[in-house]
């Protein structure tokens, strides 16, 4: 049996090849200047519209020389945040082995060495108190404290912290807390508009302009009912879902009822009246 | 010879008489010779010895004798001696009981034996007979009973008459006067109604009178009118079906409701239906009854064949015909009253029809997706009660904001299909929303046609308030104008919503396939009528269903040439008024006479090219000779019900008001003037269109801007008060099912009162705020807990690791347990607490007290009854402690109060909603808890689940605190009708229940016991016996439910 995994170090994951991103604004410039001036981003914006693909992108798209690797773009480390995320998680723990202790290091403190993007995931997830942990390496500090080792680490020049947060569904427990988010730049993301978002599924599962439009439409239609009954709107990862579905032959109206009606809600009139949007959009 | 022997047998019986009565001889002697002139000696005197047994037995009243002299000669007439001698002995028996009745008996015989055979003579005196008991009144109804005799005779036949007596007699036992009135009204009634219906007539007369004697007046009085509705050959069969009816009891007002619901069918069906109720009469005549009132509902959304399917359907559930048990009887009734969820089911089942109502959710998260803002979807009812100027309740339309749907849509037999055109209806309207049917600017151009591209006639200068005004204004025949507009408009929006919703293109075709089958015959209008439904059905999509003389072919196609053009994907409303005016050049020209009247060859056009061509019309028209024809008043086509009315001058009036600021807003005046130049408003009072559109439209606007959720048009119901309306099923478990939607419960919030209440009642009981806060604090869990000596977990214990290396290099046998976890333990409580407003918690509490009554505890309120606490306050003091105490712990927690007035309107009253923040509203909030009416818990605890299910909470608790049973004017057959409203309760409990909420049920009466144990069953339930300590109690018992749950 072929080992047919690759198993990295968390610090040593690179964004090699171009990944997809269409900009929408001027997102990138602006984060490729908070990047130069290490200032750390916060990136707002709802389900699916594209966050994580745009860390990513900038990742590989801030070729960066970074220690002794010459390899292509910057580290990316992530981390996706929960409620029992706890400070060891991400600064390290010890562990025993044998008759000894050995600390290993968390991802925070590896992306702090390295100098790499780390991008927190949802970060409202996670604790407050795990959250107060990032405050000095937010800052012009740029540290991070060690407490059981009673160390200090500065961060390389290339580390950046960029988190990410739905402020949509979150309640007021979980909002973020006024001193962590005011150390961050905030880039407020939204779905893309039609023309945009049809070129987008287009180019992320292959299918042909019209299925790609037609799905742009559904998702500007099924939109509509966000606070209306919905949540949250319909992902432009879900219709990139569907149109891969759509693109492997399955029918566009079961395509859609999977990665559209069925995800959304378990609501039954609501689901019934996404699907007859569905319906009303593709033909049998 | 004989006649000497007579005479001689008259003056001896004269000089007998002589003796006893002088006055009696020359009546006599007047009637003796015509008498005796057609008898023998022997029959002569057979009458003399009647006569003398008469006069006799009542010497003292000569009248009877006199009557029997009267009548004798007439009664001869008709029949002979020896019935004349039974009249006597007949009228000898009458006598001894009433003299008069006798007289009134002899003085009608004559008539009644000449319409009867004499052998009923005996029965027809004893019918008298019975009627008269001991008071002089049944004296008079049995004179009257024989005086009205022969009349009735006349007009019925024996039999009848011998029920109807029998009639008048029982009702006599009851109300002498009603009998009176009610016989001489059956004279009437006999002559009119044919004869078959007569026994009919007296069978269900029969019934009223045993079963509700009172309201046979009421029959008797108005029954020729009602049964004018029944089909004549029918009548008969009906009043045997409501005769069991009435036997059961029912009120006349039933047989009034039944003959009003059988008049709604066609009198061709009535057989049928009769035939249908008879099937049901004798399983349970309340069944028939119902189904009779409840078949005009029926018929509307079943043929005749599938209400037979559902009437069985119905039958089949109650199981066999006969001997049904009385439950199965009451579900059977319950059936028939479309008052069970499986009375619905088979409905729908049956029936294709879909109803706004029922999936009005559907349709507006439909018409909200397409549409996006904040559109609403309606029933088009809702516009027309505003009086806006929309007077079509069956159209779906907009005013520019809200979709209107027709209330139901039947185009087709199966519901897939008709709920695919509602679909339609709210894709179109959506589309003249989103596509721009109401933004036409004037003088702008189209992105294919430049503005004025023909002349226009008339140019119009007057001062106008929205462009469309202006754009209608240049033209002289403002009707034809506005229906060419709304034509190509709603072909240019039908357009877009193909490309935009290819999905929905199989059924707008359907819809329009059916369209043009109904639409009117060509050749019955006049031929620019012809024109322009050429043009529509061509808008339609078809083309081959027109019909156009042959040798004008180039005008339809020239206009079908310039109507293609809307079609072109980026038309945009300004091309759509340009190809309208120039249609309008087109129409002016054809003169609108009878299309019959034109002898020409009339062909279909099958196709036609796009495009503008400009034919010579007038050159055209010269080709056949119409000269002289008269021309017919013009109409514009009624557009499909799924396209509707367009109404673009309203709507942007309408729409200038919403955006506009006070100062270019258009006024009363102007709006006035606009309407009346304008064809968009039919048969409404102008004045108050305008006045409905100026005064009152922007303050609705403003109430729709303000209500996010607002799901009832604001206008068509009092919602100054009521946020939301929501229906449930109610359990009757005497039919053992629910009742589909039965009640209506209206969301309210409860009125801010004064801080200050919240704040002297914490005051009030500040020592058991205290005690209650921190025993509350006790439940509050530790948000994370430490777990030490573990076998494993997320961190090392550094001592315990220490510890663990000592022990082992010192040989102790030590266990490797120095692991540590912090677990995060979260309390996840939601509770809403239900209280009772009826108007009885404005009771005082009772003054004796409860035996059990515990003395006032230090620092809480002294003994309640010194202050005139009452019932409700006591409920108010809970819940402040409660808030204090839930507030310490975090927990959810909602508080609502409920009563009502009927089932129609159930007041369900939010103090504070489980996702609200404690703030001053929500305390402010208690102190305006007052008692209400009355208190039907049902549907108030499936409104409470539905809050708790939506909150996303691990435990959920319900806290019902009441005084006393549930009751409500209609929860139960009668006011003492207690069950009905226990089972209710029981099974919204159960509902709580069962999806996973902890009902818990207080309550403040003290025979409590009796009826909760009954509601309750395995559910917790409390009485406390001794009120004033509810506010002690309550959160203790919330302590237990929260912990157990």
């Amino acid at each position: 049996m072929g080992q047919n995994f690759t198993q990295i170090q968390v610090e040593d994951f690179r964004i090699t090849e171009e990944p997809f991103y269409l900009p929408i604004a001027d997102e990138v410039a602006l984060f490729e200047s908070a990047y130069n001036q290490h200032l750390p981003v916060l990136i707002k914006g709802p389900t699916g519209c594209g966050k994580t693909r745009f860390v990513e992108y900038m990742s590989w798209r801030l070729h960066r020389h970074v220690g002794d690797r010459d390899e292509e773009g910057v580290p990316l480390v992530t981390i996706a945040c929960h409620e029992d995320l706890t400070a060891s998680d991400l600064v390290g723990r010890y562990l025993l082995e044998g008759e000894h202790t050995r600390w290993i290091e968390g991802p925070l403190s590896r992306a702090v060495k390295t100098g790499a993007i780390c991008y927190l995931d949802e970060i409202v997830e996670a604790r407050k108190d795990t959250t107060v942990l990032i405050h000095p390496l937010a800052d012009h500090r740029r540290q991070l404290p060690i407490e059981k080792r009673g160390e200090l680490l500065q961060a390389a020049d290339g580390f950046l912290l960029v988190m990410s947060f739905n402020p949509g569904y979150q309640s007021v427990l979980k909002d973020l807390k006024h001193s962590t988010r005011q150390r961050f730049i905030a880039i407020e993301f939204d779905y893309p508009t039609r023309v945009q978002e049809s070129e987008i599924i287009r180019m992320e599962s292959g299918c042909n302009g019209e299925i790609a439009q037609d799905l742009a439409k559904l998702g500007e239609k099924v939109r509509h009912l966000k606070s209306h009954g919905l949540a949250e709107g319909v992902s432009t990862r879900l219709l990139v879902y569907a149109a891969k579905l759509i693109v492997d032959g399955i029918h566009p109206l079961r395509a859609c009822m999977t990665s559209v009606v069925w995800s959304l809600t378990d609501d039954e009139e609501i689901q019934q009246a996404i699907n007859e949007v569905v319906c009303s959009i593709f033909e049998e | 010879m004989n006649s000497v022997t007579i005479r001689q047998l008259a003056a001896s019986y004269a000089d007998e008489l002589v003796e006893l009565d002088a006055g009696l001889v020359s009546v006599f002697e007047q009637f003796a010779d015509a008498i005796g002139g057609d008898l023998g000696t022997d029959e002569f005197s057979a009458w003399l010895g009647a006569h003398r047994h008469l006069s006799r037995a009542f010497s003292d009243m000569p009248e009877v004798s006199i009557h029997y002299l009267l009548s004798s000669e007439e009664i001869l007439a008709v029949s002979d001696l020896a019935t004349l001698i039974g009249c006597a002995d007949i009228a000898l028996e009458l006598a001894h009981r009433s003299p008069e009745i006798a007289n009134a008996f002899l003085q009608a015989a004559p008539s009644f034996l000449g319409r009867a055979p004499s052998s009923s003579l005996k029965g027809w005196a004893d019918m008298g007979l019975r009627m008269r008991t001991d008071s002089w009144k049944s004296v008079a109804l049995a004179k009257t009973f024989f005086a009205l005799s022969p009349c009735l005779l006349e007009s019925t036949s024996l039999e009848s008459f011998r029920v109807l007596a029998q009639v008048v007699t029982e009702l006599s036992r009851h109300s002498i006067e009603l009998a009176t009135s009610c016989l001489k009204q059956a004279v009437e009634i006999f002559a009119s109604l044919n004869d078959d219906v007569h026994l009919p007539f007296l069978d269900l007369a029969a019934a009223i009178v045993k079963s509700n004697w009172a309201d046979a007046w009421l029959y008797f009085e108005q029954v020729l009118g009602k049964l004018n509705r029944f089909q004549p050959s029918e009548t008969g069969t009906f009043l045997s079906l409501i005769s069991p009816i009435a036997a059961e009891g029912a009120p006349y007002e039933r047989f009034e409701e039944i003959s009003l619901a059988v008049s709604q069918f066609d009198e061709s069906e009535h057989g049928e239906l009769a035939r249908m109720a008879l099937r049901l009469v004798d399983i349970s005549p309340a069944a028939a009854a119902e189904f009779l009132l409840s078949a005009p509902f029926l018929r509307e959304r079943l043929t005749p064949v599938l209400m037979w399917r559902w009437l069985e359907m119905g039958l089949e559930k109650a199981g066999d015909d006969r001997g049904l048990e009385q439950n199965s009887i009451e579900e059977l009734d319950a059936y028939f009253r479309l008052q069970s969820v499986t009375a619905d089911k088979a409905l729908a089942l049956l029936s294709g029809r879909v109803e706004f109502e029922k999936s009005a959710n559907l349709f507006r998260f439909y018409g909200q997706a397409l549409t996006g803002d904040k559109v609403l979807v309606q029933p088009v009812s809702h516009l027309v009660n505003r009086g806006l100027g929309w007077t079509s309740g069956s159209r779906a339309t907009t005013e520019g904001r809200v979709i209107f749907v027709p209330p139901y849509i039947d185009l087709f037999g199966d519901i897939e299909g008709n709920l695919q055109v509602y679909k339609v209806c709210i894709a179109h309207q959506s589309g003249r929303l989103t596509f721009g049917s109401y933004d036409f600017q004037y003088d702008v151009d189209g992105t294919y046609l430049k503005s004025g591209i023909s002349q226009r006639r008339d140019a119009n200068t007057e001062p106008t308030i929205v462009p469309m005004q202006k754009f209608f204004n240049q033209f002289q025949d403002r009707l034809l104008i506005e229906g060419l507009f709304s034509l190509v408009e709603d072909y240019r929006i039908d357009g877009c919503v193909q490309a935009e919703y290819p999905g929905l293109r199989k059924w707008s075709l359907k819809a329009k396939d059916h369209e043009v089958s109904q639409r009117p015959e060509l050749l019955g209008l006049g031929l620019r009528q012809v024109f322009i439904e050429n043009l529509l059905r061509a808008s339609l999509g078809h083309l081959g269903s027109m019909r156009w003389p042959a040798p004008w072919k180039p005008i339809l196609e020239s206009a079908l040439g310039s109507l293609a053009i809307a079609a072109r994907p980026e038309a945009t409303v300004q091309d759509a008024a340009e190809i309208a005016s120039l249609l309008y050049g087109l129409a002016t020209d054809i003169p609108n006479i009878p299309a019959h009247k034109i002898k020409t060859e009339w062909i279909a056009i099958e196709d036609c090219r796009e495009g503008l061509q400009q034919p010579d019309v007038k050159t055209l028209l010269e080709t056949i000779d119409i000269v002289g024809v008269r021309e017919l008043d013009y109409e514009n086509p009624v557009q499909p019900v799924f396209f509707g009315d367009l109404k673009p001058e309203l709507v942007q009036t309408l729409n200038a008001l919403r955006s506009g600021s006070s100062l270019d807003r258009p006024t009363e005046e102007q709006i006035q003037s606009m309407l009346e130049n304008s064809v968009e408003v039919e048969d409404a009072d102008l004045d108050s269109v305008a006045e409905q559109i100026e005064i009152d439209f922007p303050v609705l606007v403003e109430e729709e801007m303000g209500d996010e959720d607002c799901t009832e048009y604001p206008g068509s119901l009092d919602t100054t008060e009521v946020i939301s309306w929501s229906t449930y099923d109610e359990w009757d478990f005497r039919a053992n099912d629910y009742l589909n939607d039965w009640c209506q419960l209206g969301e309210r919030n409860v009125a801010a009162g004064e801080l200050e209440y919240y704040e002297e009642t914490l005051a009030e009981y500040s020592g058991l705020v205290m005690e209650v806060r921190r025993q509350f604090e006790l439940m509050r869990p530790e948000s994370q807990r430490a777990l030490k000596d573990l076998d494993d977990g997320h961190e090392i214990d550094l001592d315990k690791a220490i510890q663990f290396f000592v022990d082992k290099k010192a040989q102790v046998g030590p266990r490797a347990r120095f692991y540590a976890r912090r677990d995060k333990i979260e309390r996840s409580v939601a509770v809403a607490f239900l209280l009772d407003m009826s108007g009885s918690t404005d009771e005082s509490i009772d003054e004796e007290g409860a035996p059990g009554r515990s003395a006032p505890m230090p620092g809480t309120a002294s003994a309640a009854q010194d202050s005139g606490k009452k019932i409700i306050d006591l409920e108010k003091e809970s819940m402040i402690l409660a808030i204090e105490a839930l507030d310490a712990i975090g927990d959810d927690f909602g508080i609502y109060g409920f009563s009502g007035h009927g089932r129609n309107d159930v007041s369900f009253h939010v103090i504070k909603e489980l996702d609200q923040v404690l703030d001053d509203t929500v305390k402010k909030r208690i102190d305006s808890i007052t008692p209400l009416r009355s208190t039907r818990m049902g549907p108030a605890v499936r409104h409470a689940n539905a809050k708790l299910l939506a909150c996303p909470a691990k435990v959920r608790i319900l806290m019902l605190i009441s005084d006393g049973r549930p009751q409500d004017q209609g929860y139960g057959q009668d006011a003492g009708d207690q069950e009905y409203a226990i089972h209710d309760t029981k099974q919204a409990l159960v509902e709580s229940k069962q999806e996973g909420i902890v009902p818990f049920l207080i309550t403040v009466d003290k025979q409590g016991h009796d009826y909760l144990q009954e509601i309750c069953g395995d559910i917790g339930y409390e009485v406390i016996a001794d009120i004033e300590s509810l506010p002690r109690r309550l959160p203790t018992i919330y302590k237990y439910l929260a912990t157990k749950a």
